[in-house]
C-alpha cells in the first residue's frame, strides 16, 4: 500500500480540459483505465442456421443448470428508482437507489441482467456479431453488425451468440431465471457519480473509425466505497451474499454447452468471474459462479420424460459426475475451435478472479 | 379514433389543464424531463407500497430531493430541476387534494407534453383558462396528435400496426413506424390477417418510453 504513488488530487472532471486541443495533456492525466478492449477474432462472424424450438433434437443437449452466484465485490443492479431511506426501512439515509426485491424482500437479479453479462463474454470468445452496443452503425466493423434473421424470407442464419441467446425474430436456446438472494435484507453502498466514458480521450477505442474491440472491465480486490465526489447511496448485495438461479437450455451442441461452462468460469484453466450490474468501473459487481447441479436430458431418455409425470431423479447430476461432464464438454469446445483462443486468453487477463488488482483512484 | 384515445386516458378537463400547466412551466424553466420521469417512477412504486397514502409520501419525497439533491445529482443543475419540480407540483397539484393515481396520470402526461413543448412551444396558449374548455379540448387533441407523431406512448394505448408476417408458434410480426415487434398471439392468432393494417394495444414500454410489447386488438 505505502509504496503506491499518492493518488491524484480528487477533482470533478473538468470538461473544459477535454477539448481536442488539450487532449494529449488530459490523456496523460488519466489514471490507468479500468477496462480493456478485447479485439475481434481474425475471422468475421460465422452465420449458421440455428436449431429450432419445435422439437428436442435427439443429438442435442437439453436440461437445466443450477447455479450459485457468490458476490465478491458489492453488487447493485438498479431499478432506476430513487426512494427515501425510510421507504425501505432505513431512516438514516435520506435517499437511496433501489435494487429489485422479491415479495419476500429478498434481493433479486433479473434474469435478463445475468443473460446480458454472460452473453457479452460468450460473444467475445466466439465468432459473433456485436449486439448490444452504443456505437453508431458506421463505427461497427464490416460484417459485425447485429444479426437480423428474416424467417419469412428464409434468411435464418445467425452468429453463435445469437443462436443460443437469441436475436430479433429468433428466441434463442437458453433462458435465465431471476437469481434470488438466499438471505433477506440488503447492504447500503455508495455509488460515486460515474462519468460517461469519453472515447475521444481513449484513442485506442477506435481504429480507422471503427470500434476496436469489445469492452470489459477488470475485476478488482474490492469496490471503491465512498467517492470523493458526488454520488448516491445504493441498495446493494454485499460481499458473500449468495444468489441462486437456474438456466434452462435446449438443443445445444456439446461445443455450445462447453463454451457456456467456460464463460461461467468452470474451466480451471480459465478462472473467470462475472461482472454484473452497475459501478463496473469502480470495481463493483464481481460474482463467482458455481454450477451445483445439472438436470440433463439426453436424447434417449427424452421419451421417458414425456411419458412420466415426474422426471426420474437419476437425471440430476451433482458432485464428481457433474464435474466430469462439465470438463468433458469444455474439452470438446476447446478441441472444436468453436472457442477463439486468443480472445479467451485476452479475456482471462481482464476477468481473472481472484485478482490482486486495486480499484482505480481519482476519476473513473 | 382520436376521441376514443382521449376517453381512455381518463383525465378531467381540470386535470388536463394541470398537466399542461406543469409541462409548460417546467419546459420554460428548462427542467430535465428525465428528472421528472424519475419522480414519476417513485410515485409509481409508492402507490404500490402505500396505496392511498402515496400522495403525501410523494410530496415528502419532493422535499427530500430538494434538501439532499446537491449531493446526489450528476450536475449542479440537478438541484434546480428538483426545485422546479417540487414547486410546480406543490403549486398546481398539492392544493387540489388529488389521489395518488390522479397525480400519476397528470404527471405522466405532463412529462409527455414537456417533450412536445420543448420542440414546439405553444406560447400564449400555454396556460389555458379553466373556463375555456373548448380551446382546452382542441389543444388537447393537437397535443395528442403531436405526441403520436413524436412517438410518445403509453401502456393501454391503441395504435395502428402493420402485420408483416405470421410465424409458427402463434407468433406475429408487426411493423410499427419503422420498428418490428414479434409477439405471441396464442388466443387471437387465427383472427389476425396475414397482412395489412390492424389495431394493437401497447402492453408495456421500455425505460426510454419506446414500445416493448403489443397485443392484437382488432383488424
Ligand atoms: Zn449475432
Amino acid at each position: 500500500m505505502s509504496s503506491n504513488p499518492p493518488p491524484p488530487k480528487p477533482s470533478r472532471p473538468n470538461l473544459a480540459n477535454s477539448s481536442p486541443r488539450r487532449r494529449n495533456n488530459s490523456e496523460q492525466a488519466l489514471p490507468a483505465k479500468p477496462y480493456e478492449l478485447i479485439p475481434f477474432p481474425k475471422q468475421p462472424p460465422c452465420l449458421k442456421r440455428p436449431a429450432g424450438h419445435d422439437k428436442y433434437l435427439p443429438d442435442r443437449l437439453h436440461g437445466t443448470l443450477f447455479l450459485t452466484l457468490t458476490v465478491q465485490t458489492a453488487l447493485h443492479v438498479s431499478t432506476g428508482v430513487v426512494v427515501m431511506g425510510s421507504d425501505i426501512g432505513n431512516n438514516r439515509i435520506p435517499l437511496i437507489k433501489t435494487m429489485v426485491q422479491n415479495p419476500d424482500q429478498k434481493l433479486t437479479i433479473q434474469g435478463s441482467s445475468l443473460k446480458g453479462c454472460v452473453r457479452s463474454v460468450y460473444e467475445a470468445v466466439t465468432r459473433s456479431c456485436i449486439c448490444k452496443t452504443k456505437a453508431k452503425k458506421l463505427q461497427i466493423p464490416d460484417k459485425y453488425s447485429e444479426c437480423t434473421p428474416e424467417p419469412k424470407k428464409g434468411r435464418l442464419d445467425v452468429c453463435p451468440a445469437c443462436q443460443i441467446f437469441g436475436a430479433l425474430n429468433w428466441q434463442g436456446l437458453i433462458e435465465f431465471q431471476d437469481a434470488v438472494c438466499q438471505s433477506t435484507g440488503f447492504a447500503t453502498g455508495f455509488m460515486p457519480s460515474l462519468y460517461r466514458p469519453r472515447p475521444d480521450q481513449r484513442r485506442a477505442y477506435f481504429r480507422q473509425g471503427k470500434v476496436a474491440g469489445r469492452k470489459f472491465y477488470y475485476h478488482t480486490i474490492r469496490a471503491i466505497d465512498r467517492g470523493q465526489n458526488q454520488g448516491i447511496p445504493v441498495q446493494t448485495a454485499a460481499k458473500e451474499y449468495i444468489f441462486t438461479t437456474a438456466l434452462h437450455f435446449k438443443n445445444l451442441t456439446a461445443e455450445e454447452l462447453g463454451t457456456l461452462f467456460i464463460v461461467l468460469g468452470q474451466d480451471p484453466q480459465y478462472p473467470i468471474a462475472l461482472k454484473v450490474g452497475g459501478g463496473k468501473p469502480i470495481g463493483m459487481g464481481t460474482m463467482t459462479v458455481q454450477v451445483t447441479a445439472i438436470d440433463c436430458i439426453k436424447g434417449q431418455n427424452l421419451r421417458d420424460r414425456y411419458v412420466a409425470y415426474q422426471s426420474p431423479d437419476s437425471t440430476q447430476l451433482t458432485g464428481d459426475v457433474l464435474q466430469q461432464l462439465m470438463q468433458q464438454h469444455i474439452q470438446t469446445a476447446h478441441a472444436s475451435a468453436f472457442v477463439e483462443k486468443p480472445q479467451l486468453d485476452a479475456l482471462l487477463e481482464v476477468l481473472r478472479y481472484p485478482t490482486d488488482r486495486e480499484p482505480p483512484t481519482g476519476m473513473y | 379514433m382520436m376521441s376514443s384515445d382521449v376517453a381512455q386516458v381518463g383525465l378531467t378537463d381540470a386535470q388536463w389543464n394541470m398537466a399542461h400547466q406543469i409541462a409548460d412551466r417546467l419546459a420554460k424553466e428548462d427542467t430535465d424531463v428525465n428528472e421528472l420521469g424519475k419522480v414519476i417512477a417513485y410515485l409509481r412504486t409508492a402507490i404500490n407500497q402505500y396505496g392511498s397514502n402515496a400522495g403525501s409520501q410523494f410530496f415528502k419525497y419532493l422535499k427530500t430531493l430538494v434538501k439532499n439533491g446537491n449531493s446526489i445529482g450528476h450536475s449542479s443543475k440537478t438541484i434546480g430541476y428538483y426545485r422546479s419540480i417540487d414547486k410546480a407540483c406543490s403549486d398546481i397539484l398539492q392544493k387540489e387534494n388529488l389521489d395518488a393515481e390522479a397525480i400519476l396520470q397528470i404527471l405522466g402526461w405532463a412529462a409527455r407534453l414537456m417533450r412536445y413543448y420543448k420542440v414546439s412551444p405553444i406560447g400564449e396558449n400555454a396556460e389555458p383558462q379553466e373556463e375555456s374548455v373548448p380551446s382546452a379540448v382542441t389543444e388537447r387533441q393537437a397535443a395528442i396528435e403531436a405526441l403520436i407523431q413524436t412517438q410518445t406512448f403509453e401502456v393501454g394505448q391503441m395504435i395502428e400496426a402493420q402485420v408483416k408476417q405470421k410465424l409458427k408458434g402463434n407468433k406475429v410480426t408487426y411493423l410499427i413506424g419503422d420498428l418490428l415487434f414479434t409477439e405471441k398471439e396464442a388466443k387471437t392468432f387465427d383472427r389476425i390477417p396475414a397482412s395489412g393494417k390492424v389495431k394493437v394495444e401497447i402492453k408495456s414500454l421500455k425505460e426510454d418510453g419506446s414500445i416493448n410489447h403489443v397485443k392484437f386488438v382488432q383488424s
